[in-house]
């Protein structure tokens, strides 16, 4: 018997499950073959060990999956299942949602959402500059800030999530990937009209807000 | 005497809806799962949250087993692939903080950890493995399974399976720590 032919069958021959013709060969090839009794030693050995592996005991507190579950398509279920999914959208929203607040109320503008500009007092047009360079830095500093720790805690749950819940965690994060670009566009037509003063065709609020 | 009911009808009776029948499940399998994931990751602690992670896996996926193979086997089909993600992100926690300097708290398996010398020395040489090795030799030895089987729950060709373990077999041939408990 070829030795390679002998050496694949060496873990069939140990547990004892080829026919007792191969056994037979096998077992005279490994009377003379240095490799291939090496290897059955080895094999022989783990058998043993395995067989000799003191069964450990989780600790006695520990159960695994301890609650219940009633039914497996029912709704409690689905909402265990998808529970740290809307856990984690709900914290985003809730991030975003302070991060909007902050930047709307920064000090610099009136907090009220509904502006009535004819209200707003004529600003000469360097002090407008320097009011929208001091909206833009705040609220640059604010989501650099923000975003910072967003980010951390994102990577942290993620590398603790399994596959299943990745995927949904990445459709949200790309979710709110999309309104930053959104707001970097603001920005940046923000950043134009910072530029150009005279400019206020990008800009849909009405002109003594801003222009003069 | 009673029959013990076999893994098949436990699951079935699991989908309908019986918390019986799970917590059943549970209990005839977590102490194998358990010291599988303690032999894979060498620490009570990550076997512990391993062990977790593969009964939250086949909770999730229990209505997929089709019953046309033995529930073991699809068991560890799930082990297996928990465990290759769990060492994957523990390996990647791991680079994080060697890339940082920080002190690394994934030392060797502890001994006063287990409960027998000998189950300490066998976990250290397994953690001598690569991961791929390391779930051949168990599979094979430890839970037992064909190379067909374990082919199955690895992804792989029998003969891949078989070769993995010829490798690790000789790599542990000369592991100080397995003379040793030998």
């Amino acid at each position: 018997m070829l030795c390679e032919h002998a050496n694949s069958q060496l873990i069939e021959y140990a547990e004892g499950v080829l026919d007792t013709n191969s056994q037979l060969e096998i077992e005279r090839h490994v009377e003379d073959c240095d490799t291939c009794q090496s290897d059955y030693a080895a094999i022989q050995q783990w058998r043993s060990m395995a067989t000799n592996w003191h069964q450990e005991s989780p600790p006695a507190q520990q159960h695994f999956m301890p609650v219940a579950h009633s039914n497996h398509s029912n709704w409690w279920g689905t909402l265990r299942h998808w529970f740290p999914t809307f856990a984690s959208a709900t914290a985003l929203v809730l991030v975003t949602v302070m991060y909007v607040q902050q930047t709307q109320s920064s000090g610099v503008l009136p907090s009220n959402t509904a502006i009535n500009y004819d209200s707003l007092p004529k600003l000469p047009q360097a002090t407008q500059a320097a009011v929208v360079d001091s909206v833009l830095k705040t609220s640059r500093d604010q989501r650099q800030a923000e975003l910072s720790t967003l980010l951390k805690i994102l990577t942290a749950e993620m590398n603790r999530r399994s596959a299943d819940t990745e995927n949904s965690l990445r459709y949200i994060i790309s979710t709110q990937i999309q309104g930053q670009k959104e707001l970097d566009l603001l920005y940046g037509q923000l950043e134009v009209l910072l530029a150009n003063p005279e400019n206020t065709a990008l800009l849909s609020t009405p002109d003594e807000g801003v222009s003069q | 005497m009673l029959a013990t009911v076999t893994d098949e009808t436990l699951v079935s009776r699991a989908i309908a809806g019986s918390d019986s029948a799970w917590n059943k499940l549970i209990k005839r399998y977590e102490k194998r799962v358990y010291n599988y994931a303690l032999r894979m990751v060498g620490h009570p602690q990550d076997a512990l949250d391993m062990t977790q992670e593969v009964f939250m896996g086949v909770h999730r996926n229990l209505a997929g087993f089709r019953g046309d193979g033995a529930f073991p086997a699809w068991l560890f089909r799930i082990a297996s692939y928990r465990c290759t993600d769990y060492l994957r992100r523990r390996r990647n926690h791991q680079q994080f903080d060697d890339e940082r300097g920080f002190i690394s708290n994934l030392p060797g398996p502890q001994e006063q950890a287990f409960t027998t010398h000998a189950n300490h020395q066998i976990s250290t040489a397994l953690q001598q493995l690569p991961v791929e090795q390391r779930q051949v030799v168990e599979l094979k030895f430890f839970q037992h399974f064909t190379f067909e089987d374990i082919a199955g729950q690895l992804g792989i060709s029998p003969n891949t399976a078989k070769t993995r373990l010829y490798s690790a077999l000789r790599k542990l041939k000369q592991h100080e720590e397995l003379r040793d408990a030998l």
